[in-house]
């Protein structure tokens, strides 16, 4: 073919190929990548094919067979784990920032310049020919096409040489490509995109040639082989082992050094791994890889066969893919063959002169610089040191295809390059997989390797090249034998490839392992080498730096890291970092940071320079900043070491803590023992896996029982109950208190008991005793199906756990204690209260018993006497009526029996008046009206009385006294004290005894004090007293000698009597007597008090104008002193009876007001007193009634008062005194009692009066309300109720409110009824029945009447 | 405890791990002596040579097999 037209084809396939690089190094810098995807990814890793697959494998299949095939086998049986493998590689490289094989090594095999440049020298050389190879298939390839040929290439001049211009030009091509910019990453678009790019045109080329030798040369494959069959020689190719060319052991050696190559070559390394995008791609490589192989490698054979068939000799088999299609009228094939073997070459040519200058400059330009250039800036100069370097590459690959020798060996020369990178496997695994391995481990194995590569590869390559003598080939070096380079230690009849093999992995590995165990690795190598083989685990941040002191800050660090990266990427570099670790590069930061970012920048600088140089690099700039290391590196290995260690432990620590707390949580959250149990254990479930679990616990009885469990196997309660004691391991557990822990219990005794249901016991289980300080509580049982589940280490654990279960149940059994106790006491406090109820009630029911018993006795008592006097009345009435002649003239017999009745029925009034006075007395309710009397009246009363008898009897009396001041007393009772002494004294006196009666007033001590009492004394001459009797006889009922009585009369209660009455004044009787001689009876009356005189005197009130009124009471006095005073009345109260009669008798009042409800004076006394008083007897008596709060009132006036009997001139009177009242002559008479009723009714008729008469309450209202009386006469001896109710009625009605009332007062005038009297009237008023103000207004009706009637 | 589809994944994965393993042994063990002495024949298959067809049998079920395991391998490594 034209040479012009082959080289311009040539030349613009090369240019096609520049600016499909250049368009996607474009595309990639505005963001947009067109090489991302596993597809291109793969293609470019096809570069593993060059022109050595694309002419070579021709070429050794012609000539040895099937011994091609392991070349491409190997990877794809290696593709099987290339997802585990490269994937940690590349994950490796790109933290690490690593960017060829050199650097990978040094970084983990202690940073050294020694190993990287030991490395990097031995690749270049043994992949220099390779280069060589590709040059020169281009040039053969070239002369082959244009009908060129040159027999002796070695004799061109290099100008001459097309392959030097190729040379120039894949340089050119390469440094535009690889070194355009520092990239740390090395990144390379175009050139990974040119690469692919050429994957495909020679796979397409190589298809076209072999379908055209198979389909068109030749009827098809079929035919092909049948052909092949024919011929002997060429069956050879298709078996194995059939020459020591194609041996088993070969075709091992083969397929694993092929293994090692499609990984470790650098080209391979640099694609595969550095070029890398995303590790998913590594999927798809995994089986398209393969697949591309097998496609290339389809036709070899075919085409090797066809070659053969048509006649090439083998020898030049490597041509047969040009020849075959040129000879046979393709010439257009040719040329696409050609291309495509174009492709191959240059694509290898440019990756690995790209990837060897960078390991030049990373290994050995950059650390000599950084040693011997130190503190002046060269980093301007690494771009230029790139470019230098792939001139370099290339030239020497040039210069190796001009000197070592024919093609022929070429092809040999790229098994000795597989088997020189080969020696770095061991060496890049062990960095992967064995943290051990240490930097002299790595660099013996690799010297060691390299060495004998050298040695049995190389050195027999050169003598055969005729660089050496032959004989040391032979017969060794000096003559030793054993020395053989191809036959090492007499290890005869291998292959030299596998011999080679042989020995040098043996020395590699060997060296490498066992140096490594020797030595052991610095701190800095077993953090890398926990960084690479942990890398998918570890955080890449693990371990201590040495300390550094004076470090720069942020913008100082990634100043320095853009004199290698360019300022864009340390910038970028540094918004990484600082977003990683939430730090802002504008503070300052702590030194931990600082520390972290060193490394960082560590890191970036060395994927530009090599990690050699990096730390180099930046210790001289650390240093030259001051900083300094401390010695301090060991101890922080060891620490880091153990902080690994450490690490796990708090992590565990923190994990029980935390389960702890949680535990702690539920034990108080719940009162519930159930609930916390099962909280706990369902706790162990989740948290730590225990599979079985149970708590037992001791109640009462001391038997441990199954509180609660929890997993696959139910626990029933009562199977499992027992009495715990030293020969089960529960027993043991609870009574020592131990916690009891088997790892294997398989292990147990089949003897022994540990007292467990067996789900419990199925491999591992401990036990835990649960107790508070003061008693054991339980059990806690947790087993695993696992055996060993409970390390020791955690038992502390358990044991905390247990603490806490045991807390909670301990409380909880309190708490319920407590609410027991506590429900117990409200039952007894319900009980006692109930109890207390009851008996209250009771108390109160007998209480109102008493209180009605004791209504219900007074009441008797009433009337009692009522009923009792009635009759008497009755007949004392109507005897006097017939003693008055009422009934008719009497004759004298008549008069003298009728005043013996009379007599005799006062007598009896007088013993009933006793009895009802005693028993009075007794129940306490005798009142005393109290006032002032002089004694001399009492006894003249009394000497009245008794002064007849007496004088009867012929007894004489005497009466020796001296003055006593006037006492405050009860007249009546007191009169009736001395009477009844007088008259026992006549009684028991015979005739002619003296009675003489004595006063006088003595001083006797009371209370502490010495009172003034009043002394009277009795004595007589009559029969005495004996002494046993003395006492006896002022005991109720007692009659000294009954006979006597009979002879005296009497009911015996006249002395018991008097003894009640003295001692309620106060004072004191007793009885002096002397039996036969005669007796004294004395008794004591204190003396008042000097009295306050109440008011003063009234003087200058005009006549008429004085109102007096009977009444303590403030409130009662308040209304009527306002009502009288707008009267023009003075009214003055006045609480004793005779305290009034005797102001009234001096300064005569216009009217009395009687307190009808007023304690002290009896009223009705008191009116008797005021009507019996001469001065007093006209002056107009106002009873009114009033409440005790002085807000209701009722006045009862006008109202004259009569005692009963009364004559008709009597009751004349008080009519009189009435008339100004009167309005009518018409009377309503109200007396229970005929007689008087008949009386009354008889006097009124006489004075011109016609009367209606009503024998109660009920039949007297009827009457007033049908007719209106002028007079309302009321026999007082009505019940009291019957009285206030009539006075209520009379005075409520409009009508009847000033009728005036003409009052016989009541026999009985004692206390009882005045009581019961007040009692119904305090009933009776109420402000709003009787309001204050109808009362006021009464009081001035009847004052203003009087006032108009006196004046 | 990891959550049941987290075992699973881990489980599946472990399990295409130990496929990957087993293939790359079976497939030393298929291109090395013994086995392939058992193909060193001079026979043919349809005009082919034993060995190359075997060969090529081999590398073509290689290459599947590969396929199928890198997608399982693929699918169980989403977390990493």
């Amino acid at each position: 073919m034209n040479k012009i037209l082959v080289a311009t084809t040539a030349f613009g396939y090369l240019l096609l190929l520049f600016g499909l690089a250049y368009y996607c190094d474009r595309r990639r810098a505005q963001g947009r990548s067109l090489i991302a995807n596993p597809y291109i990814y793969t293609l470019s890793l096809a570069v593993y094919c060059t022109s050595w697959t694309f002419y070579g494998s021709v070429g050794k299949a012609a000539t040895e067979g099937l011994t091609f095939l392991p070349i491409y086998l190997g990877p794809t049986i290696i593709a099987f784990l290339w997802w585990f493998i490269v994937r940690k590689l590349i994950r490796i490289c790109k933290i690490n920032r690593i960017t060829t094989m050199a650097d990978f090594l040094t970084l983990r095999y202690g940073r050294g310049i020694l190993m990287g440049s030991v490395v990097t020298v031995w690749i270049i050389l043994a992949d220099m020919p390779y280069i060589g190879l590709q040059l020169k298939a281009i040039s053969t390839t070239f002369d082959i096409l244009v009908g060129e040929t040159h027999s002796q290439v070695n004799t061109l001049p290099f100008y001459a040489d097309n392959a030097f211009y190729v040379a120039l030009i894949l340089a050119a091509f390469g440094s535009m490509f690889g070194a355009r910019h520092l990239d740390p990453g090395e990144r390379h678009e175009g050139l990974v995109a040119a690469v692919a790019f050429e994957s495909i045109v020679k796979l397409v080329a190589f298809l076209a040639a072999g379908i055209l030798v198979s389909f068109f040369l030749f009827p098809g494959l079929g035919e092909l082989f049948r052909q092949a069959q024919s011929r002997p020689e060429l069956m050879e190719l298709f078996l194995l082992d059939s020459s020591p060319r194609n041996s088993y052991g070969l075709f091992l050696v083969e397929t694993i050094l092929a293994m090692s190559a499609i990984i470790f070559l650098p080209r391979q390394f640099h694609m595969a791994v550095v070029e890398n995008t995303d590790e998913k791609h590594l999927l798809t490589a995994a089986w398209l890889l393969p697949l591309y192989l097998f496609l290339i490698n389809i036709f070899v054979l075919p085409l090797a066969i066809g070659g053969l068939l048509l006649g090439y000799p083998p020898g030049q088999g490597d041509t047969f893919v040009l020849q075959l299609p040129l000879d046979n009228n393709h010439p257009w094939l040719a040329l696409v063959v050609f291309i495509g073997g174009l492709s191959a070459a240059t694509a290898m040519v440019m990756v690995v002169s790209i990837t060897l200058s960078t390991m030049l400059l990373n290994s050995l330009v950059t650390p000599l610089l950084a040693i011997f250039w130190r503190g002046r800036d060269w980093s301007r100069w690494l771009l230029f040191f790139k470019r230098l370097g792939i001139f370099i590459v290339i030239l020497l690959g040039y210069i190796s295809y001009r000197t070592l020798g024919p093609l022929t060996m070429l092809v040999e020369m790229g098994l000795i390059a597989f088997a020189g990178v080969a020696q770095l496997a061991p060496a890049i695994f062990a960095a992967m997989y064995w943290r051990r391995a240490t930097r002299w481990g790595a660099n013996a194995g690799l010297a060691a390797g390299f060495a004998c590569w050298a040695y049995t590869l190389l050195f027999p390559y050169l003598i055969n090249a005729g660089w050496f003598s032959e004989d040391i080939l032979t017969y060794g070096p000096w003559g030793i034998g054993l020395l053989r380079p191809t036959a090492l230690l007499a290890l005869t009849d291998f292959h030299p490839l596998t011999h080679a093999f042989f020995w040098s992995m043996l020395l590699n590995i060997g060296l490498l392992a066992g140096v490594s165990l020797l030595t052991s690795p610095s701190a800095d190598e077993e953090e890398q080498a926990a960084r690479y083989v942990d890398v998918f685990s570890v955080a890449p941040e693990v371990g201590l730096e040495p300390r550094t002191a004076n470090l720069p800050e942020a913008p100082q660090f990634m100043a320095l890291a853009a004199k290698f990266v360019g300022k864009g990427k340390a910038r970028e570099a540094l918004q990484e970092f600082a977003a990683e670790n939430s730090l802002d590069p504008e503070t300052s930061w702590s030194d931990a940071d600082k520390l972290k970012l060193r490394d960082y920048v560590e890191r970036l600088i060395g994927g530009s320079v090599g990690p050699a140089a990096a730390r180099v690099v930046v210790d001289g700039y650390l240093a030259s900043r001051g900083s300094r290391l401390d010695g301090v590196f060991d101890l922080v290995g060891e620490v880091s070491h153990s902080l690994e260690e450490s690490r796990g432990a708090l992590k565990q620590r923190v994990n029980e803590l935390s389960i702890l707390n949680e535990a702690a949580q539920h034990s108080t959250s719940s009162l519930s023992l159930s609930q916390i149990l099962e909280s706990i254990l369902r706790l162990l479930q989740d948290k730590i896996g225990v599979a079985q679990s149970s708590i037992r616990l001791l109640d009462e009885d001391g038997v441990l029982r199954l509180e609660s469990s929890l997993g696959p196997t139910p626990l029933v309660n009562h199977e499992l109950d027992m009495t715990p004691d030293m020969s089960t391991l529960v027993g043991q557990c609870l009574l020592t208190r131990n916690l009891i822990s088997i790892p294997d219990a398989t292990q147990l005794p089949p003897d022994s008991s540990p007292g467990l249901h067996p789900a419990e016991m199925q491999a591992s289980f401990i036990l835990v005793p649960l107790a508070t300080e003061s008693q054991v509580l339980g059990v806690l049982c947790a087993a695993s199906d696992q055996k060993k589940f409970f390390p020791p280490e955690q038992l502390d654990f358990y044991r905390s756990l247990a603490n806490q279960v045991s807390l909670a149940i301990h409380n909880v059994r309190l708490y319920e204690k407590l609410i027991r106790f506590s429900k117990e006491l409200e039952t007894k406090v319900a009980e006692r209260t109930l109890e207390l109820k009851n008996k209250s009630l009771e108390l109160s029911e007998a209480n109102r018993a008493l209180k009605e018993m004791d209504r219900l006795k007074t009441d008797f008592l009433a009337n009692v006497s009522h009923e009792l006097r009635t009759p008497l009345n009755s007949i004392r009435g109507f005897t006097l009526n017939l003693l008055d002649g009422v009934d008719g003239v009497i004759n004298p017999e008549q008069q003298k029996s009728l005043e013996r009745v009379e007599k005799a029925s006062q007598k009896l009034l007088g013993m009933i008046d006793d009895l009802l006075d005693l028993s009075k007395i007794r129940a306490d309710k005798m009142a005393l009206s109290v006032e002032r009397t002089d004694l001399l009246d009492i006894l003249q009363e009394a000497l009245q009385t008794i002064g007849p008898l007496a004088r009867d009897k012929g007894v004489r009396l005497k009466v020796d006294s001296t003055e006593v001041p006037p006492l405050l007393v009860d007249r009546d009772k007191i009169t009736r004290v001395l009477l009844n002494l007088l008259s026992n004294a006549v009684k028991f006196t015979d005739a002619n005894g003296i009675i003489t009666v004595s006063f006088k007033t003595q001083r006797l001590p009371e209370g502490g004090a010495i009172k003034n009492y009043a002394a009277i004394r009795v004595t007589d001459t009559g029969i005495g007293i004996k002494e046993e009797d003395l006492q006896k006889i002022f005991q109720e009922f007692v009659q000294i000698d009954s006979s006597a009585t009979r002879r005296h009369g009497g009911t015996g209660l006249g002395l018991p009597i008097s003894r009640h009455l003295v001692e309620m004044h106060g004072g004191r009787i007793w009885v002096e007597s002397e039996y036969g001689k005669g007796s004294t009876f004395a008794f004591v009356l204190p003396l008042p008090e000097e009295e306050a005189i109440p008011e003063a005197p009234v003087e200058g009130i005009g006549p008429g104008r004085l109102v007096f009124g009977l009444t303590r009471r403030g409130g009662l006095i308040h209304v009527l002193q306002e009502s009288l005073s707008t009267l023009g009345f003075l009214f003055q109260a006045r609480p004793m009876t005779d305290v009034i009669v005797a102001e009234a008798a001096k300064t005569p009042p216009a009217a009395v007001i009687i307190d009808l409800l007023g304690d002290g004076p009896q009223v009705w006394e008191a009116v008797l007193a005021l009507r019996t008083n001469d001065k007093t007897r006209h002056a107009p008596l106002l009873p009114v009634a009033c409440s005790d709060d002085g807000r209701s009132g009722l006045v009862l006036g006008p109202a004259e008062f009569l005692k009963q009997p009364c004559t008709a001139e009597e009751f004349g009177y008080a009519l009189r005194t009435l008339s100004p009242w009167i309005t009518y002559q018409e009377a309503l008479i109200i007396d229970p009692a005929q007689e008087g009723a008949s009386r009354w009714s008889a006097f009124l008729a006489d004075e011109g009066f016609e009367t209606t008469l009503a024998q109660n309450d009920e039949e007297g209202i009827r009457n007033l309300e049908n007719l209106l009386p002028g007079l309302i006469v009321i026999n007082l001896n009505l019940p009291a109720g019957e009285f206030v109710r009539l006075a209520a009625f009379i005075r409520s009605q409009g009508e009847t409110l000033a009728v005036p009332l003409l009052c016989l007062l009541p026999l009985d005038s004692g206390p009882t009824a005045g009581t019961s009297l007040q009692e119904q009237f305090r009933q009776t008023l109420h402000p709003q029945k009787f309001p204050l103000t109808t009362f006021t207004r009464q009081l001035k009706r009847f004052f203003s009447r009087l006032a108009t009637e006196t004046s | 405890m990891l959550p049941p589809e987290e075992i699973h994944k881990s489980r599946a994965a472990a399990r295409a791990k130990a496929w990957c393993l087993i293939c790359f042994g079976l497939g030393l063990l298929l291109t090395n002596y013994p086995l392939l002495q058992i193909f060193n024949q001079p026979t043919s298959l349809g005009g082919i040579p034993t060995m190359v067809v075997y060969l090529t049998g081999i590398w073509l079920v290689g290459i599947f097999v590969l396929f199928r395991l890198t997608r399982v391998l693929g699918h169980y490594s989403d977390k990493d």
